[in-house]
Parts: C-alpha cells; structure tokens; sequence
C-alpha cells in the first residue's frame, strides 16, 4: 500500500502543432489530500489533469494509487477516477439528469430501481431532485455543475480530478458548491484560479509555471506568497 | 410495447401518405388524419409547428421547382407530380417531428433499452445528444456572430462562411470531449429504466393513426 495516491515523475507533453505544455513535471500526492494546480493559463494545469485520467499519454511516470499507467492499466485507473471537464456540458451522456447519475453507479449488477435509489440519494444531497428527469443542458450552469459532481461522486471515485469546478457560478452556487467538495475524503486534485479553493478545502498548492512544477506550498504558505496569490482571485 | 406502437403508427402514417400520390386523390384524407393525430399527440402548439416548418416547407419549394425546372427541360410539364413531392417533403417533415415529440425521451429510453448491444445504444445516445446540443449550438454560433458582424445586412456571405466553419469546429470539439466522457464514465450497461407504461390515451392514439393509414393504403389498392 503506498502513502501516495498520486506520484508523477518527469512528465513531458507536447500537443501536435508542437506547442511544449509540460516540461518535466514531478509531484506526489498524498493519499486523502487536497491539491490545488494553481498556474497561468497555458501553464498546463488541464493537461495534467487530462494525463492523470489516461485521457493524454506523453513520456514520463505517472502511478496511481501504486499502479503505473499504462496502456493496458489506463481502463482499470480510469474507474477509480472521477473526472470534472472545465466544461461541463460536454460531460453529460445520458438524456436525464437522473440516469446520467445512474450511469455512474459503481454497481450496474444492481437493480435499477435500487440504483435509482442511489442515485436520488446524490440527487437530494446536490438539492437537484426537482431536476432529474430534465435533460442536462436545460439546466443553469449551477445545476449543471452540481449535477456533473453528483454524477462524478456517484461513481465513488478513489481520486477527483475538478477542472475550474468554481468557474462561471455566482457566489452562493459556488459556496454551495465548496461545501459539498468539503464533505468528500477522497483525494482530490483541482486545477483552480480561485482562492476560495485554496482556503475552504485548505488545498496543497501545486505552483506550474510554463509546464514545470515551480513550488510546493501548505494552504497556508500559499496564501501568503505572492507568485501564488498574484494568480488567484 | 408501446414506443414501438407509436413507432410503427409514425411509419404507417407515412407509408400511407406516399402511396396515395399522384395528388390530389380523396383517400389523402385518411393519412392526412393520422397526421393530425400524431400532431396532436406530440403536444405542440398549432403555431409553433406552423413555424418549424417553414424551414421544411422551402426546402420543399425549392425541390419542387427543380422537379418543374427539369421536366420541362423533358418536354413533360407535371406540376401535380411537383406539389406532391413538395408536400411529402413537408407531410414527413411534420410526421417525424411530431411523432419523436409523442416518443418522447422516455420511448428513446425504451428503444435504447431493447438494444442488445452497448455500442449501438451508446451510439444512438450519442446521436441523440448531438441533435439536442446541435439545435443549442445553432443558436449560439448564429448569436455570436451577429454579436461580432453587427447585423446580417450586408454580411450575408461573411455569416454564411463562419457558421460553416464553426458548426465543423465546435461538432469537432464536442466530439473529442464526448469521446472523453465516454472513456471515463462508461463502465458497463447504460441505464436501463422501465418501460414507458401502456396508457389507454396513447394506445387508442397508436390505433387510430394506425387504421387511418391502413384506410389510407386500402383506398389507393386497386
């Protein structure tokens, strides 16, 4: 059993038109922490993250949970992941809220009203019941974010890879939101410019700067250092 | 099961409505209801269909115009045959839309369900999905590029240009996302709920478009 859920060992990326996104990152997490990837736009925050959920497969090491990524562990990995798009209309696959969530049950041997159950139960936790036989994209964009999480957590995933989970939401859906996140002990890994992040799940901060790692730092050392802060709001 | 039933009055309707050409014949009466019916079944109102289909109902025009255009480069007039294909153009146009309206998300559930393979039923999830994100992402382009050109006057062309090169963009996008989501999320069986229920409404609805259209193929049999 490692004490890592997340270990990253020299991770290089180039996208096709050659663009250089990631040049060597290095970096552990801890098994149960709160990693916040803070860095400019263009620094490689998603494409990291899109490398942890085997979605890009540039040269360096990636382990999870103790496992090396490789082709044939990226399907095994990818189940323990839980994965929020930045954009989460995209994210969506079935054509009701409820059974979108019913896709992610962890246990589809089940039968489906008992997983209906389950799924109402993430449902009623997000305050989304009202919406469950709506189709995704005629949700606002709180309720489509909510009801993305729902259907990432439903999934029970060993780690959460959150992708700006805080951007476009006003500020009560993006409290509500922060609350939700506070309650969830799996590790999680958040590419963010918003210092609430920093703050109220009391994240790690991961610092990127032009696709390498350019310093570690406690949530509370973070907000009390510049090259950190000057990037969040 | 009844989406399957309302699956085949949809067909039925418009089998019965193709057969009865040349127009006009009087047993065009007997589709034409079971049209109605779906129409009313689909539960939109008259005005709105009314204006979904004057996209159809151009395209259908200009159809028929070629038709004309070419027949009398023939040497053979047949305006008849022209206005007929116009209207089965438009008659299927509103059939299909009201029927999928009648079917309803929870019958593509059901027929999604039936599928024994869980490529296919991903597939037509997929498909589903990119109509419905389609219709949204028409609005949107056509937004963003009146919000940048101004107004269409004038730019006709520059619209025309960009909104192709955007709808490829954007399906683009939205298919390597999609292609995403699917590798992350799907992990066994979709979702399969229960059968939409039987209900009397729907089922004498299903009937009657049913022996509509079969009155309607019985009248055009010699």
């Amino acid at each position: 059993m490692t004490a890592h859920a997340v270990e990253i060992a020299d991770l290089r990326f180039s996208y096709p038109d050659g663009t250089e996104v990631l040049r060597g990152i290095t970096l552990a997490v801890p098994a149960g922490s709160r990693l916040a990837l803070v860095g400019a736009n263009g620094s490689g925050k998603t494409t990291l993250l899109m490398h942890l959920a085997g979605l890009l497969d540039g040269p360096g090491r990636i382990a999870l949970f103790g496992v090396e990524r490789t082709r044939a562990s990226a399907p095994e990995l990818r189940r323990r992941i839980g994965y929020l798009f930045s954009s989460v209309a995209y994210q969506f696959i079935m054509p009701t809220v409820l059974d979108d969530i019913i896709l992610s049950d962890p246990r589809p041997e089940l039968p489906y009203d008992e997983r209906r159950e389950r799924a109402f139960a993430w449902l009623r936790r997000f305050r989304l019941e009202a919406y469950a036989g709506r189709y995704p994209l005629d949700c606002s964009t709180g309720e489509m974010k909510r009801a993305a999480l729902a259907g990432v957590l439903a999934r029970e995933p060993d780690c959460l890879l959150l992708d700006e989970p805080l951007a476009s939401l006003d500020r009560p859906s993006g409290d509500e939101l922060l609350r939700l996140l506070a309650e969830v002990p799996t590790t999680m890994i958040v590419a963010t410019h918003q210092r609430a992040i920093v703050e109220r799940l009391g994240a790690n901060v991961a610092l990127l700067d032009s696709g390498v790692v350019a310093g570690t730092f406690t949530a509370r050392q973070a907000l009390r250092t510049r090259a950190v802060t000057n990037l969040l709001w | 099961m009844l989406t399957l039933c309302k699956i085949a009055a949809l067909g039925l309707a418009v089998a019965s409505f193709v057969s009865c050409r040349p127009f006009p014949q009087p047993a065009i009466l007997f589709p034409t209801a079971a049209g109605v019916v779906l129409a009313v079944m689909g539960g939109e109102p008259a005005r709105e269909q009314l204006r979904a289909t004057l996209p159809a109902a151009l395209f259908a025009l200009s159809f028929s115009l070629f038709t004309v255009v070419s027949s009398l480069a023939a040497g053979a007039l047949n305006a008849g045959e022209a206005a007929g294909n116009a209207a089965a153009v438009v008659y299927v146009f509103l059939a299909a839309r009201a029927g999928m309206r009648w079917i309803g998300r929870r019958g593509f559930g059901d027929l999604v369900r039936i599928v024994p393979s869980l490529r296919i039923s991903l597939y037509a999830v997929l498909v589903f999905n990119a109509l419905a994100a389609g219709a949204r992402r028409n609005r949107l382009i056509r937004h963003q590029l009146m919000a940048r050109f101004g107004s269409v006057r004038g730019h006709r062309w520059r619209l025309a240009r960009y909104y192709a090169h955007n709808v490829i963009l954007k399906e683009l996008y939205t298919a390597h996302l999609n292609q995403a989501a699917i590798a992350l999320r799907v992990n066994g069986p979709l979702p399969a709920a229960p059968f939409a229920p039987l209900t009397a409404r729907d089922l004498a609805a299903a009937l009657a478009a049913m022996s509509l259209a079969a009155a309607g193929f019985a009248a055009v049999t010699p």
